[in-house]
């Protein structure tokens, strides 16, 4: 499926920051509109709305209707660990009457970039956050704890379960008061203790607000 | 410089012991095999032989050092057989008691000097180590699965254990070409710490409808796992 598409940006991306080719390939009268920023406006004309998305829901942006939600409009996010460049997955979110055809416009378009989809439910932290945050929050209480030096933990991860890096230079790399705006809103979400950011985040959000 | 010269590996029959053995072996440690099951220790010896005689189709190790690494390997199934060992190491069920049980039994027949070490992933040092009769020579040493390919090693002091014998354990480690990482004795280390909880996780993301398992986790090959967290973030 080739698809065109228009971009409404407002703002800076970070999905697509200045200079991404994804940027430049867009046409004026798309058939499927992305919006970077943008404010979202319903538009059944199009074959698909796509809203980037921070750590919210898309309902925050279509509203929502107990469970029967879902249009054209779907939410989407290039993976960042903080301001690490953004990486080639897009999480892409549907609602649970989202069109079929908007989803595969949307797969189509991003996959014609170069980049991996992979779809999620309408969930605060869509899948790498909610799965990674949890970890890095462990491995930062763990090292709260004294188990281990930072360095060894970050090389246990890399030796022992062939990761590149480890959860401790991760966390610290992407930033840590990122982290815990990160966790903050999985932990608002969820409600679960894992979620809840770790002492270290928290008093790097706390530096970082000049508290 | 290890001070280690002679290495006995119990539960060598099984997957983790055997791996162990070639480890040892294959640095140069004579290496006393124990396994209460003879035709399983037969297996694991034969299954070894394949594992170097691959290595050197592979270039990854000469004929002689084939040669002199399976020479390394001695088969016991009798514990009087690791009485001589510098250096025990059990890689037995996953089980507090039998552990317990074997460092117990094991006490009487090495020589003094002998350090112990559990292969053990979740099960406390101090716990095993408790009753043996010699509690400061016990250490935790987890090699990773599959123990011939993976070099990591969590390396963790019981309440009780001497930096002396930690120490030793630990350039043994070294000298066996391992690479050492120290823990506190806490269930699951480093890597099951946060290994365990973060696939619990992936899994509860797909029974609530998240994506089909092979999006979040890709095996890439037998000796790298990568997992979301590292492939995408």
């Amino acid at each position: 499926m080739t698809m065109t598409y228009a971009i409404r940006r407002n703002g800076e991306s970070r999905s697509f920051p200045d200079g991404e080719p994804f940027l430049a390939a867009a046409a004026p009268d798309g058939e499927v509109v992305v919006l970077l920023g943008a404010p979202c406006e319903p538009d059944p004309s199009k074959t698909a709305i796509l809203v980037e998305l921070g750590s919210e829901c898309l309902g925050v942006h279509t509203g929502e209707a107990a469970g029967e939600e879902g249009s054209n409009v779907l939410g989407f996010a290039r993976y960042r660990n903080g301001d690490d460049p953004p990486s080639a997955l897009v999480e892409l979110v549907r609602q649970p009457n989202t069109e079929a055809r908007a989803l595969e416009a949307a797969r189509a378009i991003f996959e014609a970039a170069g980049l991996t989809v992979v779809v999620s439910a309408d969930r605060v932290g869509r899948i790498v956050d909610r799965l990674v945050r949890p970890k890095y929050n462990a491995a930062l209480r763990l090292l709260d704890d004294g188990l281990a030096r930072a360095e060894d933990m970050d090389l246990a991860c890399r030796l022992g379960l062939g990761y590149p890096d480890g959860p401790i230079e991760r966390a610290m790399r992407g930033g840590l008061a990122h982290h815990h705006a990160v966790s903050s809103a999985l932990f608002a979400a969820s409600g679960q203790p894992g979620d809840a950011p770790a002492r270290a985040a928290s008093v790097a959000a706390a530096r970082a607000e000049g508290r | 410089m290890s001070a280690i010269r002679k290495v006995g590996v119990c539960g060598a029959a099984g997957t983790m012991g055997a791996g162990i053995a070639i480890v040892s072996a294959r640095a140069g440690f004579h290496t006393v095999c124990y396994d209460v099951d003879a035709d399983g220790l037969g297996r694991a010896a034969s299954q070894t032989a394949s594992f170097f005689a691959r290595s050197v189709e592979r270039g990854r190790m000469t004929e002689e050092a084939r040669e002199a690494a399976l020479a390394k390997l001695a088969p016991v199934t009798e514990l009087d057989g690791l009485g001589e060992c510098d250096l025990v190491i059990e890689a037995v069920f996953e089980d507090l008691p039998a552990k317990q049980a074997l460092f117990r039994a094991l006490d009487p027949v090495c020589k003094d000097g002998t350090v112990f070490a559990s292969n053990t992933s979740t099960l406390s040092i101090t716990q095993i180590a408790s009753g043996c009769g010699r509690e400061d020579r016990v250490v935790g040493m987890h090699f990773c699965l599959p123990a011939q390919l993976m070099k990591l090693i969590e390396m963790s002091p019981g309440l009780n254990t001497s930096e002396e014998v930690f120490d030793a354990a630990w350039a043994w480690t070294e000298a066996a070409g391992q690479t050492p990482v120290r823990t506190q004795d806490r269930p699951g280390f480093i890597l099951n710490a946060l290994l365990v909880p973060f696939n619990n996780d992936a899994i509860r993301a797909v029974e609530a409808g998240g994506p089909p398992p092979p999006p979040i986790s890709t095996p890439r090959s037998r000796r790298r796992w990568v997992t979301g967290w590292d492939r995408w973030s």
